[in-house]
């Protein structure tokens, strides 16, 4: 068809048109594609790493050892292949080397540089602490009083996400690594600890945890998926696909409904040229091939060049995202479905979009048509203040709204759209950093919590004692018993209107732990002994307002009752000051300092991504406040050229035409305001199970003020944009289209 | 004389599709005339009519209008002559579609420096009773009358008229220029009329006819007849 001569004329005489749509479908694609790559690649590398390494299903710790014999008994019996996991920790320099000694079924290593140690002066060290401190093949560490050189670097399957202790919330690889050594080497270390790695055949476990509790006295167990260690690989890839899925839902939606506006508008500002094709007696079905061809070029190219940058940038993007993890060997690549499909969809939309609006177009007269009058009789809502006495500019302005819905939405929708996305950012930013302040002061006033590897009696260090311990529902999940009394001065316990309760009354559930099971007071729940696995039912009493422990709190006696430690001994003390236990008796010392410190650079590490997601917001704002105003000038280009005629400057040309739309720069800001709070809500929920923490959406002011300001930046940088185009606007030109009109 | 063209040149295209518009034309109009310029299409009727608005520039040549040399404007400087000296009245009207009669006025008065009164001009033009109707409820008549009226709100030195009857029957083409008349009279506004209607001629104080780009033919028109008169 001749007439398909114009697509490469039209793209050249509205390229910012094209440019602005194609960059609006590139920018959500893109975001997509990211999120969902990346999510996707460490879901497949942790199903293939796990697999191939033969990852431990569970692991725990017994006061009596398993005899090797009785081990294999144990397997045959139950279906399991269990192994012993001997370690010692070796503090060195303040750091601290996990020695492994080999094991031959379950959690295998990987050597992923250099090689194994063969020789007993040789060793191969944790992947991630070599990276960070810069360690390199060949190089001479030493462990304990030994130098040993380092051959290679490795990986296993449950330390990809390096926490020291089980119950850090930050991962540790500046003072804490792995390491292996040859076996003789290995015995020549000295004490080692030892705990079981086991791995179910079947599906018996309670009757395998049954019968290690009863011969051996089980001490922890800890199942892989309350393994945060294993678990946040799985839980970072869902982070990922979840915020990419919400991003799909959202996104992509709004800009294929903004873009295909914005085409329609422009299909319907062509009705002169449609009505003179039909009268030329072109067919319906040509015209709207014809103009749907003009409708698939930000498509194509928009799909199109989302595919080639994430080609690009994926791989990167993917690494960058896992800089909290060990150096996982993670292969980001676009799907070619999801890349036909990003392709596909978005031009079908715009397609469609296109023929609706000829035929929509055909269905009127082509006389209307041909004198450009085919809305005539549609804008009877212009007639607003018709006798009102303010000045025409605010009239216009209010009629130009008013009268054109559609584009008004798209404008509204660009900066709805825009501070979305830059204030979900800072509000993600400012509730990580509101929950750090919140943490430190719901967990209590206390700076240090020692945890005991034996039962003490009364306070004879000092500080106040507790019971705590760790306990399951019926659905496996792993929660925390704190047994204490009202009087402890460290911790100020309230329910969820703010009055003070008492453990006397029953047992207390936090909000968090509430939340994440589904709990309200008055229900019946089993709470389980994950060492002997007896069940207990309790009634909730009350809920306590605390969302940073997953935790029940109850009197002394009744966590004695559930946990088996006598009421008069405890296992935790905690103090506001560093007391003076034998650092025998310790397991480990959580200072609260350090809790909020891990928390710190956990935020830190979220950083780098959600200053990328306020950066997309900006563009995408931008982008499409672009589109909507460069179609508001288009279709003002007679009223401009009149108004230059008139004698009006340019500068006040933009003050009437371009400022039509200021008014919706706060609307759509305020209206993004409660999606974002929803939003982040949302995302909150599901980033609760991840960090173990439930933080509340909290927006703080001075954010409000940034997004305000980047979104007015966005906007008035697009008027700025447009301002050349309105100075472009030939008075003459558009004169002569009228006089040949 | 109040308008003086000398050797005007404007050209469009280059080599083999160069066209003159205006070539090397001259011409005067004196004050207070209505001028009446007329020619067949393309003879560069419209050419002339954005050089003396000064909507274009010429590439060679001058265009004294008063005691304005347009020739070395600027843009901002034909803005300004736009805005304080030049009325327009357009074939197809050019009213702002989304503002009332009075607002397309109001758009004109509000950057005039001493602008009549718009209630005194529509009632001048008999559209008073229009005044809050937007351009698409009114009948071609009644928004050239509209056009005229904002043409004329600031009170220009020179009113540019193209082709104002062109889109008109016959008695509302007839009542349009009945108010050109009026307004000449009353406010002695320069008056060109830009047409191919040879009828209108009979109104003017002065005829020019162009053709290919040049004014073969100035004359004072000594059979002068009102609007009334005129056989279209």
């Amino acid at each position: 068809m001749k007439l398909n001569r114009r697509y490469f004329r039209s793209i050249k005489s509205s390229l910012s048109f094209y440019i602005s749509t194609a960059v609006l479908t590139i920018m959500t694609l893109f975001l997509f594609y990211m999120m969902n790559i990346a999510g996707e690649a460490i879901w497949e590398f942790g199903d293939r790493f796990f697999a191939s390494q033969n990852l431990e299903d569970a692991h725990f710790t017994t006061y009596f050892p398993i005899p090797e014999e009785e081990m294999e008994e144990l397997e045959k019996e139950y279906s399991v292949n269990l192994e012993p996991q001997y370690y010692c920790n070796i503090e060195t320099d303040g750091t601290t080397a996990r020695v492994f000694k080999k094991t031959g079924e379950i959690n295998l290593y990987c050597v992923t540089r250099g090689k194994d140690a063969e020789k007993n002066d040789e060793v191969i060290i944790s992947e991630g602490y070599a990276v960070f401190n810069q360690i390199s093949l060949g190089e001479r560490i030493t462990i304990g009083n030994k130098t040993y050189t380092v051959t290679g670097f490795f990986q296993r399957p449950d330390y990809l996400y390096m926490l020291q202790n089980e119950d850090d919330s930050y991962m540790n690889v500046t003072t804490f690594y792995l390491a292996y050594v040859t076996d003789d080497a290995f015995e020549d270390m000295g004490h080692a600890n030892c705990l079981y790695l086991v791995r179910y055949n079947k599906n018996d476990q309670a009757g395998f945890r049954r019968k290690i509790n009863e011969q051996y006295y089980m001490r922890t167990y800890i199942p892989a998926e309350e393994n945060m260690r294993i678990d946040m690989v799985k839980k970072q890839a869902e982070m990922f696909r979840v915020m990419s899925y919400l991003i799909l839902a959202v996104m992509p939606l709004l800009v294929v409904v903004l873009v295909s506006i914005v085409i329609d508008r422009k299909v319907r500002s062509e009705q002169k040229l449609i009505g003179t094709l039909t009268a030329l007696g072109y067919k319906k079905n040509k015209l709207m091939l014809h103009y749907a061809g003009f409708a698939m070029i930000p498509g194509l190219s928009g799909g199109i060049f989302a595919a080639f940058f994430t080609m690009i940038f994926a791989q990167s993007f993917g690494e960058v995202c896992l800089t909290d993890y060990e150096p996982m060997r993670i292969e980001c690549h676009l799907n070619p479905i999801a890349a036909v499909a990003g392709i596909i969809v978005p031009t079908a939309m715009y397609l469609l979009a296109a023929m609706r609006s000829v035929n929509k177009l055909l269905k009127k007269d082509t006389a209307l048509l041909l004198n450009g009058n085919a809305e005539q009789g549609k804008k009877n809502y212009k007639n607003i203040m018709v006798k009102s006495r303010i000045s025409f500019r605010v009239k216009y302005a209010l009629r130009s709204l008013a009268g054109n819905p559609s584009r008004t939405f798209v404008v509204f929708l660009g900066i709805f759209l825009g501070s979305y996305i830059a204030l979900l950012g800072y509000g993600f930013l400012d509730t990580m950093e509101h929950t750090k302040q919140r943490m430190v002061d719901e967990m209590g006033t206390y700076e240090y919590q020692y945890v005991l590897n034996e039962l003490i009696s009364g306070e004879e260090y000092g500080g106040e004692s507790l019971i705590m311990s760790t306990l399951e529902n019926k659905a496996g999940k792993q929660f925390r018993i704190i047994g204490t009394t009202d009087s402890n001065p460290y911790l100020t316990l309230k329910d969820m209107n703010g009055n003070d309760i008492s453990l006397e009354d029953g047992y207390y559930v936090t909000s968090f732990m509430a939340m994440m099971q589904n709990i309200k007071t008055g229900d019946k729940i089993t709470l389980c002994n994950p060492l002997t696995l007896e069940e207990m039912e309790i009634t909730v009493a009350g809920m306590i307002d605390n969302d940073m422990q997953n935790a029940i709190f109850v009197n002394k006696e009744n966590a004695a009752k559930i946990t088996g430690i006598g009421e008069d001994f405890s296992n935790v003390v905690m103090s506001d000051t560093a007391l003076d236990i034998p650092a025998s008796q310790i397991v480990r010392i959580i200072k609260k300092s350090d809790v909020k410190e891990q928390f710190q650079n956990m935020s830190n590490q979220m950083n780098v991504m959600l200053y990328f997601l306020i950066g997309m917001g900006a563009v995408i704002c931008m982008a499409s406040i672009y589109v909507a105003m460069n179609m508001l000038v288009s279709e003002n280009r007679t009223n401009i050229s009149m108004l230059k005629v008139l004698g009006y400057r340019d500068s006040r040309i933009d003050r009437i035409v371009l400022r039509i739309n200021h008014i919706l720069l706060p609307a759509g800001f305020l209206c993004s305001i409660w999606p974002v709070f929803a939003s982040t809500d949302r995302f909150m929920l599901f980033f609760a199970e991840f960090i173990g923490v439930l933080p509340k959406a909290y927006i703080a002011p001075q954010s409000f003020l940034y997004t305000a300001a980047l979104t007015c930046l966005c906007y008035f940088g697009a008027l700025c944009l447009l301002r050349r185009k309105v100075s472009r606007i030939d008075m003459v030109e558009s004169l002569k289209g009228n006089r040949e009109s | 004389m109040f308008i003086s063209l000398r050797n005007a040149t404007k050209k469009y295209g280059e080599r083999e599709s160069l066209v003159y518009a205006l070539d090397h034309m001259n011409l005067e109009i004196g004050k207070g005339e209505i001028c009446v310029i007329i020619g067949p299409s393309g003879s560069g009727k419209s050419t002339l009519l954005n050089m003396l608005g000064g909507l274009d520039h010429l590439d060679e040549g001058e265009i004294i209008v008063g005691d304005r040399n347009l020739s070395g404007y600027k843009n901002n400087m034909l803005t300004d002559y736009r805005k304080e000296d030049v009325g327009f009245v357009f074939q197809f009207y050019n009213l702002i579609p989304d503002l009332t009669v009075s607002e397309n006025i109001e758009v004109v008065s509000d950057i005039s420096e001493a602008p009549l009164d718009i209630d005194e001009v529509l009632e001048a033009l008999g559209m008073l009773e229009f005044r809050h109707r937007f351009p698409r409820e009114l009948s071609g008549g009644q928004q050239q009358r509209a056009a005229i009226a904002r043409a004329i709100i600031k009170h220009p030195k020179l009113l540019l008229c193209d082709e104002l009857t062109g889109a008109l029957d016959t008695k509302s083409s007839q009542t349009v220029l009945e108010f050109i008349e009026k307004i000449n009279k009353l406010y002695r506004t320069t008056t060109v009329i830009i047409t191919h209607n040879e009828a209108i001629a009979q109104m003017a104080d002065r005829v020019i006819y162009i053709k290919d780009g040049k004014a073969w033919k100035n004359e004072m028109n000594a059979g002068k007849k009102p609007v009334s008169e005129l056989a279209f």
